[in-house]
């Protein structure tokens, strides 16, 4: 039995200008579910409509045309709000509250008691390794205590679902991984999880399933294991396979005495997927020579 | 798990959070150095003061004070209130706000009561340091007034005397009572008794409500009223509700008139006569009192003049012969015999007291200015918020000359309307316009909306009451709050819809 937490059908944003004139399509017909307990990523390029449709499931804008649900209920339902946790990309928070005043504050907002507040603010500070300067003014904290605090907010109601904008954005490689761990926590304690990323080996490495978007359009949509198999494409691993046999191979393969260890099919990383969704080729130009090479343009970077 | 995310409670509960949050950041963003300037500037002019008489000293001190707190608070309003949402917005904080089980109309609202209570802490402050101040100057110093104010009543409604008019066109104004066949007028000069059969009607010019009166001119009754003189007749200030408990055995009452004479528009001084009636008892004090014209004149009354009721009558007719007394009450004289000319004063109180109601006036125009500064910030960017709130700060200072200014457009659209319907007809110019009537028109409907939009700030003027040694009364907290609710709610209302409807792009 799977339960929908969050639902998107033919989700479009469109920006007017001044006169009510479009001036943007950030979303055009985004259609995806999101079930309970899985970690979902949401990834595409900067300007891809990510953020426009994580601030449409949170209310912060209303949509052009299309719905969307978050656990059953329009996102502008304020009982529901209670149930969601929300990490922004940048984050904002009151420069002159210190970090207890500011888990407090919206401790408050979440109507939570104040023995429960208390007791999860500790929890959290702990958790993130704060506690040492939870007395101090956030003005005074570097970016990435910024971003632990802003992350302790997002969690201080125990959400049941977790949305989370650019998590690792702006990190070092160590509280990146603290991030990715957490994310991966909150999986185990089965909360479901929505990031958007445009780091790829993190999403790779944690997410159950993505959607790829490129100018609000949904390009790709699916299981992580899915949409890394090339159905197209099948890789051979030989043992003992000499250089002679080798060249031969296609047409010898079966009578020149090498074992068959293993036939499957060609897993690409998911940089490789994203690049080539990305440039707008859904089905590769020319084939693939060998494991790990991307088509389609110079894989210079991400 | 979920909590109880609905209902009232948990609404208040997010409102007061909002509120605490707003204040709490204007504590930290050291928002009350102010505080700490107004003391120093405050305690500043101490080596100005023994130059002074020990009135100017008092005088100077509570201007100053009270000019300050009042310019301040109206800055903090403007200024904190246009950039608050305007500045979640744009830094995005408004995300992890709006993200959470909180309507945004509830952090609107919120972000009012907190800066509310901001300036209300702050106004509060600057009262408790201005009487620290003032006490020790009181304490230390020779010939310093004692700080004492004295609560006044006004009239509430002020009328003449009924018009007798006769078959043979004459006229008789006074108190009318009935006897068999006749109708008897008794005014100052004694009883007349007309018989039924010679009265061609009575007529009772209006009485006026004298908060409705108050400065305004209606043209029905011209420019001028003459009282007084050969006729007799008298002007008649009515009290009601008065509580005799908060007066002295001698009521204090103080006067101020225009005098004139038949054929001669200004006199400086003449004896006019000022009758004292119990209404319940009939009874009647009659005191001659000389008077200087247009110079506010102190006299006093007997406490038992006021009946149970708390109501009494005083009526003032001219004892000189010829002597009148002109009941002017047209917006060009201000401070002729307009319903404040009889004032009666309650036994003095508490300096404090009034000094402490009257920042709750200050509050309240604040309150006015942060409702529209927040309200346009739903909508407006802030630096044009701002200006609308000092806009709208200029439309309350200078209310009572847009008022005259709408008069005087109202009588000339008047008088040429009068002037084409006589041209119709045949005769007569009309007069020279100075604009265009269609112009005219628009302006005066404009002025008037802007005249309802935004409330008279003399009403929160306390600095007119304190250099007048008169207290601010629960009436004039009253009056300010009645004149401050309606248009703060209209205001809030509009900023309420404007985020209900908004989202937040960008």
């Amino acid at each position: 039995m799977v339960d929908t937490v969050i639902e998107t059908r033919d989700l479009t944003k469109t920006y007017k200008d001044f006169w009510g004139r479009p001036r943007l399509t950030a979303l055009d017909k985004l259609s995806i579910t999101v079930n309970k307990g899985e970690v979902f990523g949401f990834i595409g390029p900067n300007g891809s409509g990510k953020t426009t449709a994580i601030k449409i499931l949170l209310g912060l804008l209303f949509p052009s045309s299309g719905s969307c649900t978050v656990l059953g209920k329009p996102p502008t339902d304020v009982a529901t709000k209670a149930r969601i946790g929300f990490l922004p990309e940048e984050s904002y928070l009151y420069r002159f509250l210190t970090a207890d005043e500011t888990l407090d504050f919206y401790g408050r907002l979440f109507n939570l008691d104040r023995a429960t507040r208390r007791k999860r603010i500790d929890e959290l500070l702990d958790r993130f390794k704060m506690t040492h300067a939870r007395s101090r003014q956030i003005r005074e904290y570097s970016k990435g205590m910024v971003r632990r605090i802003t992350f302790a907010q997002a969690l201080i109601n125990d959400p049941e679902v977790v949305i989370l904008d650019e998590p690792t954005s702006g990190l070092d490689p160590i509280s990146s991984k603290e991030m990715k761990d957490l994310i991966i926590e909150l999986r185990q304690k089965g909360k479901t999880v929505f990031m958007s990323s445009h780091l790829l080996a993190d999403v790779q490495a944690i997410c159950d399933r993505i959607a790829i978007v490129h100018n609000g359009v949904c390009k790709e949509y699916g299981a992580v294991k899915d949409i890394l198999v090339r159905k197209d494409h099948v890789s051979m691993t030989f043992r003992n396979l000499s250089d002679d046999a080798a060249r031969k191979m296609t047409e010898l393969a079966a009578q020149s005495g090498a074992s068959l260890v293993s036939q499957e099919n060609t897993q690409e990383t998911l940089e490789d997927v994203f690049l080539r969704t990305v440039k707008g080729e859904s089905i590769p130009q020319k084939p693939i020579d060998s494991v790990g090479s991307a088509d389609g343009g110079p894989a210079d970077g991400k | 798990m979920a909590n109880s995310a609905t209902g009232p409670a948990a609404t208040l509960t997010r409102l007061w959070a909002v509120a605490l949050l707003t204040f709490k950041e204007a504590i930290r963003r050291k928002i009350f150095l102010i505080v700490l300037i107004f003391a120093v500037a405050l305690i500043g002019s101490a080596p100005f003061l023994p130059a002074m008489t020990g009135e100017s000293r008092l005088r100077l001190i509570e201007v100053w004070s009270v000019r300050a707190a009042f310019g301040f608070s109206l800055i903090l309003a403007v200024f904190l209130a246009g950039f608050s949402i305007t500045g979640d917005i744009e830094t995005r904080r408004i995300y992890t706000l709006v993200s959470k089980p909180i309507h945004k109309v509830t952090i609107f609202m919120g972000k009012f009561l907190g800066f509310t209570l901001m300036i209300a802490a702050f106004l509060g402050a600057t009262g408790v340091i201005t009487m620290i101040y003032l006490r020790t100057v009181a304490a230390t110093s020779k010939g310093f007034p004692a700080l004492r104010v004295e609560p006044r009543f006004e009239a509430v409604t002020y009328a003449q005397d009924p018009i007798v008019v006769l078959k043979n066109g004459e006229k008789v104004q006074g108190r009318i009572s009935e006897e068999a066949g006749a109708v008897v007028v008794t005014n100052a000069a004694g009883s007349r008794r007309c018989a039924k059969d010679d009265v061609e009607e009575i007529t009772q010019p209006p009485r006026r409500s004298l908060t409705a009166a108050q400065g305004y001119w209606n043209p029905e009754l011209g420019a001028g009223k003459i009282v007084g003189g050969e006729r007799g007749a008298a002007l008649v200030w009515e009290f009601h509700g008065l509580d005799k408990s908060s007066f002295e055995p001698d009521v204090k009452a103080r006067l101020k008139v225009d005098l004139g004479r038949v054929n001669r528009q200004y006199e400086l001084e003449g004896t006019i006569t000022l009758h004292v009636t119990n209404p319940t008892t009939r009874a009647t004090l009659v005191i001659a009192k000389p008077v200087k014209t247009n110079q506010a004149e102190e006299w006093s009354f007997s406490r038992d003049m006021i009946d149970e009721k708390g109501n009494v009558l005083i009526a003032i007719t001219t004892a000189d012969e010829g002597l009148v007394v002109i009941a002017k009450n047209d917006h060009t004289a201000k401070s002729t015999t307009a319903p404040r000319a009889m004032m009666l004063f309650g036994r003095s109180e508490l300096f404090e007291l009034t000094y402490f109601k009257g920042l709750v006036l200050v509050l309240f125009q604040s309150m006015v200015i942060l409702a529209i500064v927040l309200s346009a910030t739903t909508v407006l960017t802030a630096p044009v918020s701002i200006l609308l709130g000092i806009l709208f700060f200029f439309l309350g200072w200078f209310w009572p000359f847009l008022q005259e200014s709408v008069r005087d457009i109202d009588v000339d659209l008047a008088s040429f309307r009068n002037a084409r319907a006589e041209e119709e007809h045949g005769h007569g110019h009309g007069p020279p316009m100075v604009a265009p009537p269609w112009m005219m028109k628009v302006s005066s409907f404009i002025s008037k909306g802007a005249l309802k939009a935004v409330p008279n700030f003399d009403l929160f003027n306390m600095t007119d009451y304190l250099l007048k040694d008169l207290s601010v009364m629960s009436r004039d907290l009253r009056d300010g709050f009645v004149a401050m609710l309606p248009r703060v709610a209209v205001m809030l209302l509009f900023g309420v819809f404007f985020m209900w409807i908004r989202d937040f792009a960008g």
